[in-house]
């Protein structure tokens, strides 16, 4: 019976499939509707006037002002607005790189037969990840302090000069990194972690038993069989290290430094928009941004297809 | 059939879970007054109105509530805590919106100029009889906030006239005087200010002052105009005054007489420069005596008081407004008036920093010593810098800019840029990101 009546009208029977699933197991729909339309009203409506608003002046009170393409033309000119995504990029870097280093290092030791207490130790590098980002971020400005810090009064033990952390463009980005990194180590690890057990032990005994060294298996097998999750690490790292915000608005201050070291993109977008109330151009910059994080997610993609 | 009826079930319960969804997200709205009311938060029975009043943290106005509801059944106050930078935030987005604002609301004395740019937002309170009380104000505390269009959006509710603490034990270490009124009669200019930082310099170590933005931040209030004139056009490197804050901002900082902490930071930092003695001179409102005695009471005794040289400005206090939104302006007066009288700015004096009602100036509250400060009478100060403080129109853009200056004074002062240079690529980009405002 179906069947002749597939038959009869075959387009109707492809073409509405979507409407056809949702209608046939709306109850399913309305079950998650709450994200939807709490996300249709706070989420999708905020985005989509965003772009009108990159179009406009407005200061957030008075009427909105609408001048074409000003905001994207002073854009492509203002140096900050450059310098904050290089900025971005070195902090991406240098908090990355380590990050996801340390991360496999400590993975791989939790993971090693001779390590006891491991459920201890796993809870204890994950701790970080879930302490809230400004506190974290007070803690290590007072570690960065340029005044009365205490890494400047260890340095200074040792004879070397004090650093103006805050101020000098290369130390400001090296102490956002050590926060990141210090935050995400134990995230990232738990993640190779469960990619580090879901490797076969077989493969492992074999290794051994033909006398492979504990490098040799690293190299061999571990990175091989892990590299799906190291994929997955680091694009979730791109998209945070793009969007990285707290860090060095807590230990800045907000400014970003007086050399404007720590002005990340995301620092830069929200300064325009609440500091100083440029609510149309800080809609440009975020849609610049967008850009940019579309194009890395891209050549991200790109990268994991041709390996696969 | 069972089937039917099952998914009517799953459909009750989904309705269920968004409507606690939706709950949820009312209870967030700046009102929990439930249903159309939320949108204004106030509301009228037969007997009583209600009146919603935003306003942050220790700013005198939780004390007064209290007392308010208390003698007064008709018209009752129903307030709302949300944090100096919530307030401001949520009234601009509420107001830009159309609805969710409250009766009443604080506004800083710092950020009165850009919600008066839109004078419509909020009502006259000329029309509501301010004229008639505005003589119980300072007159440039009244002035603070009148709009451009002479419309007065607020109330005075708070005052803070600068002033110049100082230390006693490093000003008698580097030989300089110690007691109040001597300060005063050596320290009456800025160039006097800059000798005796010197001097104690090279006696104690100890900087006259945390960073030499903050000479910059307090000759440019001392002024009429700062950043913009009344046209609201852009004076920065035109304006007399702007020009003798940079003079002396170089001087304080070739003379090497200025830390390289924040301006009046308050971050952990700024406070242990405080605790250690640092800096030996805070220029700032007089409601920062309380903050001090509050950070390094350790200090107890050592802090003094002496009028700012050449002059008070002000920075803090607030005013009170009532936005367009409500429906109860009269009311709404009422409480305004009675919180900014001169009885209830006196009993809160400690929250708003200095009474801008000079009613308030009672011989009971300049003869009152104050131990923290070595028993000095500091109101006397207080008194003599509110009555002849000088307020600088400040204009809609000027946070924007400011921001500008701070980070160009501090590349000065911390990565020992060329000065003039410096400020010269500011001057260029202030003038270009104008646009950005609509200007």
């Amino acid at each position: 019976m179906s069947i002749r009546m597939t038959a009869a009208h075959p387009t109707r029977a492809t073409k509405p499939t979507v409407w056809k699933a949702i209608k046939q197991s709306y109850s399913a729909y309305l079950f998650i509707s709450p994200f939807y339309i709490l996300f249709l009203i706070f989420g999708l409506f905020p985005i989509i006037f965003s772009i009108y608003l990159a179009f406009c002046s407005w200061n957030g009170l008075g009427p909105f002002k609408f001048t074409g393409l000003q905001n994207f033309k002073f854009l492509l000119t203002d140096n900050l607005f450059w310098l904050s995504l290089y900025n971005t990029l070195i902090i991406w870097v240098e908090s990355t790189i380590p990050t996801l280093l340390f991360a496999l290092v400590v993975a791989f030791l939790l993971n090693a037969p001779f390590v006891r207490l491991k459920s201890l130790f796993r809870v204890m590098y994950f701790l970080p990840y879930v302490t809230s980002t400004v506190a974290v971020a007070i803690v290590f400005s007072s570690l960065f302090g340029s005044n009365f810090g205490l890494i400047n009064a260890a340095l200074q033990i040792f004879g070397v000069h004090r650093v103006d952390w805050v101020n000098n463009a290369v130390f400001v980005q090296i102490a956002v990194s050590c926060i990141v990194i210090w935050r995400s180590v134990g995230y990232n690890a738990v993640i190779y972690l469960g990619g580090l057990q879901s490797i076969p032990n077989e493969l492992y005994e074999a290794a051994t038993l033909d006398g492979a060294s504990w490098s040799q298996i690293f190299r061999r097998i571990t990175m091989p069989m892990l590299r799906p999750v190291i994929v997955f690490t680091v694009i979730l790292s791109t998209i945070g290290g793009m969007q990285i915000f707290a860090e060095p608005q807590i230990l800045t201050g907000g400014s970003g430094g007086a050399s404007y070291g720590g002005l990340t993109s995301a620092l830069y977008q929200y300064n325009m928009a609440f500091g100083s109330h440029y609510y149309g151009y800080a809609s440009a910059v975020s849609w610049a941004l967008f850009v940019v994080i579309a194009v890395f997610s891209y050549v991200n993609w790109k990268l994991t297809v041709r390996g696969e | 059939m069972a089937n039917k009826h099952g998914s009517k079930k799953a459909l009750a319960s989904v309705l269920a879970s968004v409507a606690v969804a939706v709950g949820a997200v009312a209870a967030c709205a700046p009102s929990s007054v439930s249903g159309v009311q939320a949108q204004t938060g106030s509301a009228r029975t037969a007997n009583k109105v209600v009146l919603t009043f935003w306003y942050w943290d220790s700013s005198g106005v939780e004390k007064l509530i209290p007392l308010w509801n208390k003698t007064h059944p008709d018209i009752q106050i129903k307030g709302q805590l949300m944090g100096w930078a919530g307030v401001h935030q949520k009234l601009s987005t509420t107001l830009a919106a159309g609805s969710g604002a409250p009766d009443l609301t604080l506004i800083d004395d710092t950020m009165i100029d850009s919600f008066s740019q839109n004078p419509d937002k909020f009502y006259d309170l000329n029309n509501l009889g301010a004229n008639q009380i505005k003589s119980q104000y300072l007159s440039w505390n009244y002035k603070l906030g009148t709009a451009s269009n002479g419309e007065q959006v607020g109330l005075p509710f708070g005052a803070g006239p600068t002033v110049m603490y100082y230390r006693v034990d490093l000003f008698k270490k580097a030989g300089l005087p110690t007691d109040p009124a001597q300060v005063a009669k050596t320290i009456k200019t800025w160039d006097e200010y800059i000798k005796a930082g010197e001097q104690l310099k090279k006696k104690t170590g100890a900087y006259m002052i945390d960073t030499p933005v903050t000479i910059f931040d307090t000759i440019r209030d001392q002024g009429v105009q700062s950043y913009f004139d009344r046209s609201n056009k852009l004076i920065l490197g035109t304006n007399p005054q702007i020009k003798k804050a940079l003079a002396y901002f170089n001087k304080v900082n070739a003379a090497g007489i200025g830390g390289k902490f924040t301006t009046n930071g308050g971050d952990a930092q700024w406070v242990t420069g405080l605790q250690k003695g640092s800096f030996a001179t805070v220029l700032d409102g007089c409601w920062d005596g309380f903050e001090i005695e509050a950070q390094a009471p350790q200090l107890g005794g050592l802090w003094r008081v002496a009028p700012m040289p050449e002059g008070a400005g002000n920075y803090g206090g607030c005013m009170i407004a009532l936005p367009k939104q409500g429906k109860y302006a009269a009311d709404a007066m009422k409480v305004a008036e009675w919180f900014t009288n001169a009885e209830n700015q006196t009993r809160v004096m400690s929250e708003i920093g200095f009474p801008s009602t000079p009613r308030s100036f009672t011989p009971s509250v300049t003869n009152q010593s104050v131990a923290y400060f070595g028993g000095q009478k500091v109101n006397q100060v207080y008194v003599q810098a509110a009555e002849s403080a000088k307020v600088p129109y400040r204009g809609p853009q000027f946070n924007a800019i400011d921001t500008l200056v701070t980070q160009s004074l501090n590349q000065i002062v911390t990565l020992h840029k060329n000065p003039q240079q410096t400020w010269n690529n500011l001057l260029n980009q202030a003038s270009r990101q104008l646009q950005l405002g609509g200007q």
